[in-house]
């Protein structure tokens, strides 16, 4: 892996870097939204 | 909108589905793995341009997967104009989101590649220049999803930039038929050498994996958002009944 061995590495990185951004970006809004939903149940039964 | 299944009943539902999306995104993951561990171990060297070849497994799956996740916001965009259904409005941009990322991943993995096989990071050939409309494109749907307020008309708007947009899908697919210049043809299975052709399906294959994963985990975290909304709605509606 001599000619062009950082554009190949430097390719995967950003692949895995958009991977992995997108899926840890994805549990952080599922958490929210469920947060949101728990608190918005537990509203609901105190009403 | 309205729905056909209770709530509680809906949000024990969705909410369930949690589990079995976390596995397929362990089986997408593993799937990457050895795709692209095969690829890049097992692919001899190409003759001009050697192990620079090796960005195709990246740079095309991205490519033909935000083509599908594109498809997919045509066809749920279509089915919210004829039916009127919330859920396809939250597929469609689920699925917007997920191929706007792989349209970004495309074009910067494209960028990677173009810089020592051409000589420059980007040029307007017809088919970089319509895949960046592309990009933009999608970027302002996702903009206009967040500030659009009133989710009826986001949903109608929505639905018709995600279906123009998604035109631009056969013309990007065309433009290295139509406009013959610096890019080279589509590389698929039966268009490179044998020995690049398994790499590339099963690179593709693990890619689709994860747009499918991503796109569904999207989805559930949109329904549970709309369902928190709801419920805040219907819980701030008894207060005032009862108070």
């Amino acid at each position: 892996m001599a000619d062009g061995n950082n554009f190949v590495i430097a390719a995967y990185v950003v692949m895995w870097i958009g991977l992995i951004g997108y899926g840890v970006r994805l549990h952080r809004v599922t958490r929210e939204v469920q947060r949101r939903l728990d608190d918005a149940s537990r509203d609901g039964r105190n009403a | 909108m309205s729905h056909a299944v209770p709530l509680e009943r809906e949000t024990v539902g969705v909410a369930g589905r949690g589990r079995s999306i976390e596995w397929l995104g362990v089986i997408a993951l593993l799937a990457v793995i050895i795709a692209q561990l095969n690829g890049v171990l097992n692919s001899p060297p190409d003759r001009d341009m050697g192990h620079l070849q090796k960005i195709m497994y990246v740079h095309v799956p991205a490519a033909w997967n935000a083509f599908i996740a594109f498809f997919v916001v045509a066809s749920a965009s279509l089915l919210y104009l004829w039916k009127g259904q919330e859920r396809h409005d939250l597929l469609a941009a689920s699925a917007a989101e997920v191929g706007t990322l792989f349209t970004g991943l495309t074009l910067a993995l494209g960028s990677i590649w173009g810089r020592p096989t051409w000589g420059v990071w980007w040029t307007w050939d017809p088919r970089l220049t319509s895949t960046a409309v592309l990009f933009l494109v999608f970027v302002g749907y996702l903009s206009l999803r967040s500030f659009v307020e009133d989710a009826d008309r986001r949903a109608q708007w929505s639905a018709a930039v995600g279906l123009l947009g998604a035109l631009n899908v056969p013309i990007v697919y065309m433009s290295v038929k139509w406009w013959r210049t610096l890019h080279q043809m589509q590389s698929s299975p039966s268009t490179v050498d044998p020995e690049y052709a398994v790499g590339l399906r099963t690179n593709g294959i693990a890619i689709l994996l994860v747009l499918i994963y991503f796109i569904m985990k999207r989805y559930r975290a949109a329904r549970i958002e709309r369902m928190a909304e709801h419920v805040a709605e219907r819980a701030a509606l008894e207060g005032r009944t009862n108070g």
